[in-house]
Parts: structure tokens; sequence; C-alpha cells
């Protein structure tokens, strides 16, 4: 058997159905095997948006996800998916076709030392020199990415080992190892803060969609009556519709999230990481709290705050011990009034289309069916976060860690090619969609029903909006207003669109987005002056949030 | 703060790469180290001095989390500093 041929069936052996990739010099012989495989191929036109899809397909699917590419400008092409996937712990294997191992370190055509340019941004990575090994390795690959803390690995195929054969293949199928169980005299000292505590809160992250932990994280809180607060990566893990769900935190957090933040006695912090997004001004953050931090990577706990309470180890057992009911009524009473108080207000008067209120509509009517949505980087994924209504996490993807401007649209490729009976929707601005829009071609040429609901504000909102907030208004390179007509460009590519220029269009718009049978561009016309709020500014503590301004 | 790690590590490709990446990385200026491997090449042991205003822990986790790391020890090289700050004169993570 050929080494390709190992590589492509120790795949098939991993249960892959899906790989993402694009064709090159170096990894021929893997496309070769591939003509032999049932694997479906997804050919994208550019390798970041191989590994930005296979990303997607494993968030929504929790399988791991996996992409191809050539050698040298195929494999560092592929770097900004992979580090996208670091940053949020995704599980991926990479495999990247390498020069002849006579030939590397030669500056051969095509070689760049991928296994030494990707080393910071993958969980483990792989150069696989004999062909005895190769077959172990796909397994060893698929094991590290999917166990422990997920993660992106990196599998580097020199061509001669693709080439080569083997005449007899040990396949290895030794199975995962299971989560570490918590240590029970922490998860006992937790259960005891939780029962004195008189104002504890919930500090939910994207490790509960990782974990699998959704179902233990609800009867959690269920039973304790504790009110939750989640991250960006931690949308959906209790739904959007639950009366103790107080929202997002941090920056563009809900001011009801970061005001239970800043006045609880216990933060019960499950499989977050208390990034800066997060907490603001760290030494300001929940100041009166005792900390008990749960996750799986023991590097996390107490990196950013110390932890009181230390849990590592699976989180779906450590909840599951941790049902007990503090004495919180009033302090579950002021949570619920300030979440009342502060609901966000849809009544904005303007000509324009209210992205938040399109976005809020959308949600709600497209609950009807198990909707996915995957964001861009930008003004519109801040408002996907806070208006849109998730059900569960993994049906919300988005780009927290490396903030990838471009993820969204090859992200929602992938989630379509995981589940394609959900409908899935790219929600995108003018300046994150241009950074992968030859995806477009994946769409059509797979005839994919992904849904691209495009907001133009003719700027790269956001920069303007810190531009304006906190650079004296001086305006620097953020002005799009010379952007191609899109509607156009998804036409050209043979993808309808509808324009969505004033608000009276917003109804019949969403009822095209939701019932069109194939893909669609929907190009949203809106204010350029709307910004995004409540905002935290940057080195502030959370209790100084800056309000809607009229536009 | 000073402190020495003694790290054995499966001997992979890139592994003292890897090792010394993820302490430059997370904030560990490297002071001296020594590096050898086993007689079978299997394993790879390093002593790796290193400064940093970063916690000892800190370094001891994200050393841990490699995939070669067999095992990781801390000797503080200032044992008064460690006295004060209440922490013991050697940690040990083995896998």
């Amino acid at each position: 058997m050929k080494g390709a041929e190992i590589v492509i069936r120790a795949l098939e052996k991993e249960g892959v159905d899906t790989v993402f990739g694009y064709p090159g010099g170096a990894i021929m012989p893997l496309y070769d095997a591939l003509v032999d495989s049932k694997l479906k191929h997804i050919l994208v036109r550019h390798e970041q948006a191989a590994a930005l899809a296979a990303d997607g397909y494993a968030r929504h699917s929790g399988r791991v996800g996996v992409c191809f590419a050539t050698s040298g400008p195929g494999a560092t092409n592929l770097i900004t998916g992979i580090a996208n996937a670091f940053l949020d712990s995704v599980p991926m294997v990479a495999i990247t076709g390498q020069v002849a191992t006579p030939f590397i370190g030669t500056d051969a055509f095509q070689e760049v030392d991928i296994f030494g340019i990707s080393m910071p941004v993958v969980k483990h990575s792989f150069l696989v020199r004999r062909i005895e090994d190769l077959a172990s390795t796909i397994h060893e690959a698929f094991q590290i990415a999917r166990t422990g803390r997920p993660g992106p690995v990196l599998v580097d195929l020199p061509k001669d080992i693709a080439i080569a054969e083997l005449d007899i293949v040990a396949f290895d199928d030794t199975p995962d190892e299971t989560p570490a169980r918590p240590d029970a005299h922490q998860v006992a000292i937790a259960r005891q803060m939780i029962e004195k505590s008189s104002k504890p809160l919930v500090y939910a992250g994207g490790g509960i969609r990782i974990a699998g932990a959704t179902g233990e994280l609800r009867s959690f809180v269920d039973a304790t009556g504790i009110p939750v607060v989640t991250t960006l990566q931690g949308i959906g893990s209790v739904p959007s519709t639950h009366e103790l769900n107080l929202g997002m935190l941090g920056m563009h957090g809900t001011k009801q999230a970061n005001l239970a933040v800043q006045e609880c006695d216990l933060l019960i912090c499950v499989a977050a990481r208390f990034d800066d997004r997060v907490t603001g001004k760290l030494k300001e953050f929940a100041p009166h709290a005792k900390v008990i931090h749960m996750d799986i990577d023991p590097a996390e706990v107490s990196k950013l705050r110390a932890a009181d309470c230390s849990i590592v180890g699976d989180v779906k057992v450590a909840l599951n011990f941790l049902h007990v009911r503090p004495q919180i009524d009033e302090w579950k009473e002021r949570c619920l009034a300030n979440k009342a108080a502060y609901e966000f207000d849809y009544s904005v008067k303007t000509e324009h289309v209210y992205a938040p209120k399109m976005l809020r509509q959308l949600s709600v009517q497209a609950a009807d069916k198990e909707t996915v949505i995957s964001c861009d980087v930008g003004q519109h994924q801040m408002w996907v976060a806070q208006h849109c209504q998730f059900q569960s996490p993994e049906t919300h993807l988005t780009s927290g860690g490396l903030g990838t401007m471009g993820y969204g649209l090859p992200g929602a490729v992938g989630a379509q090619l995981a589940n394609p009976n959900a409908r899935v929707i790219n929600v995108s601005g003018d300046g994150s969609i241009m950074m992968n829009i030859q995806e477009f071609a994946t769409i059509k040429r797979y005839n994919l029903p992904v849904k691209i609901v495009l907001f133009d504000n003719q700027a790269l909102g956001m920069v303007r909006q810190w531009q304006e907030l906190f650079f004296s208004e001086r305006y620097s390179e953020v002005d799009l207003s010379d952007n191609p007509d899109f509607a156009k460009v998804a036409e050209a590519f043979g993808i309808p669109a509808i324009k969505v220029d004033k608000p009276d269009q917003v109804d019949d718009a969403i009822k095209q987005i939701l019932e069109s049978e194939g893909p669609l561009l929907a190009h949203v016309m809106i204010d350029p002056r709307e910004n995004v709020w409540p905002l935290v500014p940057p080195g502030k503590s959370n209790t100084e949030m800056m309000e809607a301004k009229a536009v | 703060m000073r402190f020495t790690l003694e790290v054995t590590m499966t001997n992979s490709e890139g592994a003292l790469e890897r090792l010394l990446g993820r302490l430059r990385q997370r904030g560990f200026g490297i002071l001296a180290l020594n590096a050898d491997v086993s007689g079978d090449y299997s394993s790879l042991g390093a002593r790796i001095t290193v400064e940093s205003m970063r916690p000892v822990e800190a370094a001891l986790k994200q050393i841990a989390k490699l995939y070669d790391v067999e095992q990781v020890k801390v000797h503080h090289a200032e044992q008064e500093h460690a006295k004060r700050q209440n922490q013991p004169a050697e940690l040990c993570l083995s896998l």
C-alpha cells in the first residue's frame, strides 16, 4: 500500500467523511489516492478557507475537522485557519504535502518549514519521515486533536513518503483516554462555597460546548437557581430565552451581566478563561468574588485570576456533583430586575435598516428549524452575539480568540456540510466578506443552501467606531464606500441576491432568507454611523460601560 | 524570578524547539540550557534556567501541556524568595 493510500485509509478509519482542501505539487499523491476513496473532498478556493471550513465543520459537529494543502504557499495559507482553531480549542487535523525528504532544508521549490512555522499555533505536529510510522501518526494526530483540551494538529507529509510502498500496514485503533475525573475534595469545597454564597454567579465559557456539557450545565443552573452570564463562545450553553440567562458579559456584554459580575460574591467559572475581552481591567473584575474555576486544562486555572477552588477535569462530572440550593432569592430578584430594566430597545427611530432589530427578528423567526449562524468579525459579530437567540452553543459559530475576519463564510460552508439539514446563515460585513469572498464559488459548486446576510456600512465599522471614540474621530483607512456591488458579485458566481435598503423591506427579506431553497445573498445597507453598544472602553473596569448614543 | 526547569521528554522531531518556543512565547527568558538525548535516543533531558516576572506555576503548567513532555521539575534558584512566597523549593509534575 502506498503512503498516500495509508493516509486515506487511516482517515476513513477515524470516521472522517468530509475533507476540505486544495491540491498542488507535493500533495498530489494524496489527491491521487482520493480518487479511489469514499471521502468527500470539498474543493475550496483558498487554503485559508479549507482550514476555516474544517473549523466550522468541527465546531458544529463536535467531530475532528480535516483539511489538506500542498507544501509552501498552500501550507502557509492554512496558518490563519489553524491559529483560529488553536485559539478557540477546535479539534482539527491539517495534512500538508511536503517536498521529498532528501530535499527538505535545501530551499526546494515550494518548500517551507511548515512544521516550524506552525509550532506556536498547533497542539502538536508531526513530520513523517518513515512510511512505517504513517498509520499510527494519523491515529495519534486525531487522538491529540480531540482529547483533553482540543486543538489543531499538523501532519507534514513528504512526497517520497506518500509514494513509498509498505506491504503490511498496522492501523492503530487504541481508544481515546477519557477525561480526568475532578478531585472529589475540590468538588466538596465547591459545594460548600456555593451553599454559603449569597450572590453566586455562573460564568460559562466555550468549554461547555466542547465538553458536550450543555445538559449538565442546564441541570446545574436549574437545580441551584444561580444566574448565568456567558462568554462569546459560551452563548447558547444556556438557552438565550432561559430566565436566569443574563446574557454575554465583557466588552460588549449586557449591562445586567456586567453588573452581576461586579456585585457577585462567588464566581463559578465553568470552562472559560478570563479573556481580556471578558474581564476588562483584570484587577477590578468581580472584585468581591471568590472564584471556583472548572476547566479541563490545568494551565488555564489561576492563569489570570487566582482561583479559590480549582476543579480540573471533566466539567460534566463536576457539575453533576454540585446540585445544591443556596438561599439567594434576593440576589436572583435583583439580577432579574436588572435584566428587565436593561433590555435592548429596538424602537430606535431611523430611516435606515437597524441591524440589531433585523437580527433579533431573523433569529426569532428562524426558531422553527435548527439554524446555525456563522459570523465574521466586527460590529455585526457583536450584534449577533447581543441580539440573536441561541438554543445551543454549536449553532453559534464565531471566531473569538483570534478574531478572524473572513471566518464566517467558510465556517458556514463547513457547518452546512456537517449538517446538510440545518439552515445555515453567514452574517457578515462589507469588510469581512472580502476576506474570503472567493468561497462563493464553493457554495455554488456544491449548491450549498447557505444564506449570506451582508450588513454593509461602507466602512470597517468596528475600527471606525474605535477611531470615533478613542482616536478623536481621526478616521484612518476605514472608508469602504467604493465597495463593489455585492449583489452583482454574488450573481456573477451564480448565487441569487436581494438588496435591502429600507426598513420596510426587512420583513420580506427575512422571509426569503428563511424560506428560499438554495443559496442567497441579502445585501443589507445600514447606517455607517451605527455603533455597538454598550461598550466597555479598553483597559477600563466593566462598571464603566459606555451607553448608546442616538445616531 | 529566576528558576531552573528539569524536563524529561520524548525525543521526537522538534521536541526541544517546541519546549524553548513555549517558554519564550509565555514570557520566560532563557538564561542557560543544557540538553542531552538518552543512550537509545528515545528520550531527551533538558535543564533550563529561566527568568520571568510570571509565576513559576505558569511555566510548569505550560511545559506540562506539551505532548512530548513526560516529567517537569522546577528548582528555585532563589531559595529565600521561594520561602517568602511560601512556595516549595521544588515542584514536580509527572505525566
